[in-house]
């Protein structure tokens, strides 16, 4: 009777081992590996967290569009600082990398483009965009536009010293007078200033217009600030 | 209730550790197989090019980024209408593979590329009538356009990887006969210091069924949280790419796996037979 149970008892325990033991083989070969990239999991581990996101790739061309036009007796919040009135931070949609979220109107060149946020590839199929770089109208800084010159921007080969500019987005109209031109080269830094503490606007395009190959040079076309509401960028505790 | 003896105890944790060490073995040597079968044989990447559509999205993409240089270069989106077709493509990026995979860099050449496109922008310019052209502006834009199409072919980091490719690559057949020699002696340890042959046989599908659990763990807790599909390549066709052979690398696993639980439920039934004759 003792040794039927012990028979039944060790048959037991036996079968267990199929199962308990390659789940600690299991363990036991990752640990193994686990001592043994230790150094370097890290490594691993951040260059994972680089290539992989949270989400699936979205290989749309499409844009998202945030451009809703304002009419000029449209009332924004406004805030006073030092007696000046600005548009509350709060009320403006501040635009994402892609976003259409204004136009861009000059009347005397025939321009009138779609302004977008960021001058990536899809930004400049469809119409103008604004370096992210740069700043936005209304942030009292360059606003610096770019635009393809044999589409979008053919127009400004016709731009004069004194040419209106008009800025439209959902948080307010902005408009701006020409100054000047100027054809640099592309790699030339000086025709731009991004650090500018004042309000103005800079467009460019290749150059010459018109003709066939890339060119090294770029036309910049300069304009002041004239109108439009500015929006209050002063910075809260906590912000 | 009979307590073993001290000495058959060790003996036991010997043959366990050696069965460990022989599912470790066989972990290492399925991942190694499966590597060799797959990412260090160019046919897996060019079958796998193939069956995702990559030279057409390929074409695409270039013809995409050319209409954008086009847009800043005076040319219509017509021009590249019919530009490029995919056997150019696939012709320079099997070159460019076959070279990467012998070891003999990872250049990709745009003789064909340029060839093409000066022919198409003489007739385009005949048919347009276009005087205003500037031959170093010309010169520039094809230069550019040959830029965009190398670029766009090649794959990133390869150049990178390129070193530790080739020696992972060359080295894989002697880890591989590596392995199996140690699997096999340890086979033989087994084998031959078990007195009572359904114990070597116990202890072997000890080995195989950890090892059915290590290499398939992996691959399904991938294929499971779809981690795979949430990589960041710039690349459509490239990430068809990478999710199409990631996903044949991780099903190839999955196999492995599965025929060691064949061999362990086959073994099992063996132990259990040798056991009752004995």
């Amino acid at each position: 009777m003792s040794e039927k149970k012990h028979r039944h008892r060790h048959k037991k325990s036996d079968g267990k081992s199929f199962i308990i033991l390659p789940i600690i083989f299991l363990v036991g070969t990752y640990l193994v590996l686990y001592l043994a990239f230790a150094p370097t999991f890290s490594t691993f581990v951040s260059a994972a967290g680089m290539f992989f996101s949270n989400n699936e790739k979205n290989y749309s061309t499409e844009y998202k569009n945030i451009f809703v036009p304002v009419s000029e007796n449209t009332t924004l919040p406004t805030v006073k600082i030092e007696d000046k009135t600005y548009v509350e931070k709060e009320a403006v949609e501040y635009p994402q990398y892609g976003n259409q979220f204004g136009e861009l109107i000059i009347e005397d060149c025939g321009i009138d483009n779609k302004l977008f946020f960021g001058d990536g590839d899809i930004a400049l199929r469809n119409g103008v965009g604004i370096y992210n770089g740069s700043f936005v109208p209304g942030y009292g800084g360059t606003i610096l536009v770019a635009g393809h010159n044999n589409t979008f921007f053919n127009g400004l080969k016709y731009a004069e010293a004194g040419q209106k500019v008009v800025i439209r987005t959902s948080y307010g109209n902005y408009e701006y007078r020409i100054t000047d031109t100027a054809v640099k080269k592309a790699t030339d830094k000086s025709a731009y200033d991004l650090n500018a503490d004042y309000e103005n606007l800079i467009m460019y395009t290749c150059y010459p217009f018109d003709e066939l190959g890339l060119t090294q040079y770029r036309y910049f076309v300069y304009a002041e600030y004239i109108s439009g509401q500015q929006i209050d960028k002063s910075v809260q505790e906590g912000e | 209730m009979a307590k073993k003896p001290f000495r058959s105890k060790i003996k036991h944790a010997v043959y366990i550790i050696l069965s460990f060490l022989l599912s470790v073995t066989l972990f290492a040597l399925s991942i190694c197989t499966v590597l060799q079968a797959t990412i260090f044989n160019s046919n897996f990447i060019m079958d796998n090019m193939n069956s995702s559509n990559y030279f057409i999205d390929k074409r695409d993409e270039i013809t995409n980024s050319l209409e954008d240089l086009g847009n800043a270069s005076g040319l219509k989106e017509v021009f590249f209408a019919d530009l490029l077709d995919e056997v150019m493509i696939s012709n320079n990026t099997r070159e460019y593979l076959e070279n990467f995979y012998s070891g003999e860099g990872t250049k990709i050449d745009t003789t064909e590329f340029k060839q093409t496109f000066n022919n198409a922008l003489d007739k385009y310019i005949e048919d347009n009538k276009i005087k205003n052209v500037n031959n170093q502006n010309r010169d520039y834009m094809v230069k550019k356009a040959a830029q965009i199409y190398r670029s766009s072919l090649e794959i990133p980091l390869f150049s990178r990887i390129s070193g530790y490719f080739i020696s992972s690559k060359n080295a894989m057949p002697f880890v591989i006969a590596g392995l199996i020699v140690f699997g096999a002696v340890i086979c033989l340890i087994l084998f031959f210091t078990n007195e009572w042959k359904h114990r070597f046989v116990k202890y072997i599908c000890f080995a195989t069924s950890g090892t059915f659990l290590t290499v398939g763990i992996m691959p399904a807790l991938i294929l499971a949280t779809g981690k795979i599909n949430q990589i960041n390549l710039a690349s459509r066709a490239l990430y068809n790419l990478f999710v199409q052979c990631a996903n044949s690398i991780c099903i190839a696993l999955i196999f492995c796996s599965l025929f060691f639980l064949l061999v362990s439920i086959g073994l099992f039934f063996q132990y259990r037979r040798m056991r009752k004759k004995a």
